[in-house]
């Protein structure tokens, strides 16, 4: 119980959602020692989580924080069907973000908190992008720190406090330096790579990180249009940079300063469905950002990025209009990724 | 183009591996149209598309599990265990889910007691659910059970089941003990 109150001081969702606010009443209560019931005389150290009454899953009590999570994350994705949502680590800069997609284990978490020490961190874990309102937001919670994660912040750990038989703990933001918002503007997508030596920043296009958002989408499998839209939207409204380190503590100062120095918005082209005549597959979706374009085909779930001179003739297929002189084997290439139909005269 | 057949499917897992392998750009021309690279989106929200796999329900019936003298009894003869297993298959993709367990009461018990298990989950990747539920005769009402989710393998044990009030001297209440398990793909 002492842990949960450590680290859970603020569980809530803006209180925008019902769902969550019961998470909260849960954990709430169960600091009053009530509604966690234990009823596994067999094997202690197995706790049943209830909800007013309805059983929400069964746990060991060193997972009753990560449990609690999971819980959060799956209501937030069932509340906010109109937000996409990106598994990434995001720190907020001048009320700017830097976003960090990536699977889990990629270093996210160390890589953003690092940078939210000039900052504020917005999340370590996921993302809601609000389109409508220009914005990125996500739910207080605790950061996941593994193991090999909490060298990074030395004496800010206890290390002591570190469960018995877990790869790692969940510990506050403050606790580690920071402050957490709950919101924050796009600023750069920062595409990352962890290899030993000395840091390495290097531009990339916008056409890449919307590639490395969808990659790490939680929603485009439910809704491959809007989320399509939306990171889009955030690609275009951010820088992008690809950034090989070893170290966080390497790596932040050189994002920060790259997102200081900022730049122009990109170009975002949105592609109209396809033409009356065009050889496109009607389930591929594609944008074009900064004369490159990004094609998301839901069905065989590929994600296909072209080159300016593809893209000349991606936009040919999509308005239906002979591309002409067009490389065949190039052609032969979106057919065997079904992005366009067979049989068509391109 | 049929975007259901198999060789759809498979035209674009190979494109992937020419991808992969650096095939796609290999040979073009300057200014040739090319494609920069292929991957493949997530699928975080397989909940929706994975069939959830139920089983059938068990069901055990006791015979004078209300007032039995002055106690309640479950259980074979009112005494021992009764013995449950099942299995839930879930589809795209399969994946089958064993629950086992067991009935537990005595003729000085004041109630019963289920005991139940769990496996086949692969965390965190599937859930499965497990209700036990039941209902008595005779005027008595029933009251335990309950709904537990498994996001793990395990086991849950002492679920109370009881059958207050109702009987007789002559008519003691029955009750009929319901399990039943549903697994989702996450």
């Amino acid at each position: 119980v002492a842990e949960l109150r450590r680290a859970f001081p603020d569980l809530r969702a803006r209180g925008r959602s019902e769902p969550v606010d019961e998470v909260v009443a849960l954990q709430a209560a169960d600091v009053d020692g009530r509604p966690w019931e234990r009823r596994n005389r067999a094997t202690p150290g197995w706790v049943i989580a209830h909800e007013r009454g309805e059983s929400l899953g069964l746990v060991r009590l060193d997972e009753v924080a990560g449990f609690l999570l999971s819980v959060l994350t799956d209501r937030l994705l069932a509340i906010e069907p109109g937000f996409a949502h990106v598994h990434a680590g995001v720190a907020s800069i001048d009320d700017r973000a830097i976003v960090v997609p990536g699977p889990s284990g990629a270093g996210k978490t160390t890589l953003a908190l690092r940078l939210a020490r000039e900052g504020a961190l917005l999340t370590d874990e996921m993302a809601a992008i609000d389109r409508g309102a220009g914005r990125l937001r996500s739910a207080p919670r605790p950061v996941s720190l593994k193991w090999q994660g909490h060298l990074a912040f030395g004496d800010a750990v206890d290390a002591s406090r570190r469960p018995a038989d877990s790869a790692g703990w969940w510990i506050p933001p403050d606790e580690l330096g920071t402050t957490q918002v709950d919101e924050t503007g796009p600023g750069v997508v920062a595409l990352t790579e962890r290899r030993p030596g000395a840091p390495a920043l290097v531009p990339a296009t916008r056409a890449e990180a919307l590639v490395a958002l969808l990659e790490s989408s939680f929603d485009v499998a439910r809704d491959p249009v809007g989320v399509m839209d939306d990171l889009a939207w955030l690609a275009a409204s951010s820088g992008a940079v690809r950034i090989a380190y070893e170290e966080a503590a390497d790596a932040a100062p050189l994002l920060i300063d790259h997102l200081r120095a900022g730049g122009p918005d990109g170009h975002l082209e949105e592609m109209g469905p396809p033409g009356a005549n065009s050889r496109v597959d009607p389930e591929a979706l594609s944008v074009i950002l900064d004369g490159r374009a990004v094609i998301h085909h839901p069905g065989s779930q590929a994600i296909v990025r072209l080159d300016p001179a593809g893209t000349a003739v991606w936009r040919s297929l999509v308005a239906g209009v002979h591309p002409g002189g067009t490389d065949v084997e190039f052609v032969q290439q979106l057919r065997d990724a079904g992005l366009i139909g067979v049989g068509g005269d391109e | 183009m049929d975007d259901t057949s198999d060789q759809g499917v498979i035209d674009r897992r190979r494109a992937m591996k020419l991808a992969a392998g650096g095939g796609v750009a290999a040979g073009a021309a300057w200014m040739a149209p090319k494609i920069e690279g292929m991957s493949v989106s997530p699928n975080y929200a397989a909940a929706a598309t994975c069939g959830s796999g139920s089983m059938g329900q068990i069901a055990h019936d006791s015979n004078n599990c209300g007032y039995y003298g002055d106690t309640e009894c479950w259980g074979n003869n009112c005494c021992g265990t009764w013995g449950f297993s099942g299995t839930a298959t879930t589809s795209a993709p399969a994946k089958s889910f064993s629950l086992n367990g067991g009935i537990r009461g005595g003729v000085s018990d004041d109630s019963g007691r289920v005991d139940l298990t769990v496996n086949g989950i692969d965390p965190p990747h599937q859930r499965c659910v497990v209700n036990v539920s039941g209902n008595c005769t005779g005027g008595a009402t029933f009251r335990g059970g309950g709904t537990f989710t498994f996001n793990n393998n395990g086991s849950v044990n002492d679920i109370l089941i009881d059958c207050q009030g109702g009987g007789n001297v002559t008519a003691d209440p029955d009750g009929q003990i319901r399990v039943n398990m549903t697994c989702t793909c996450l």
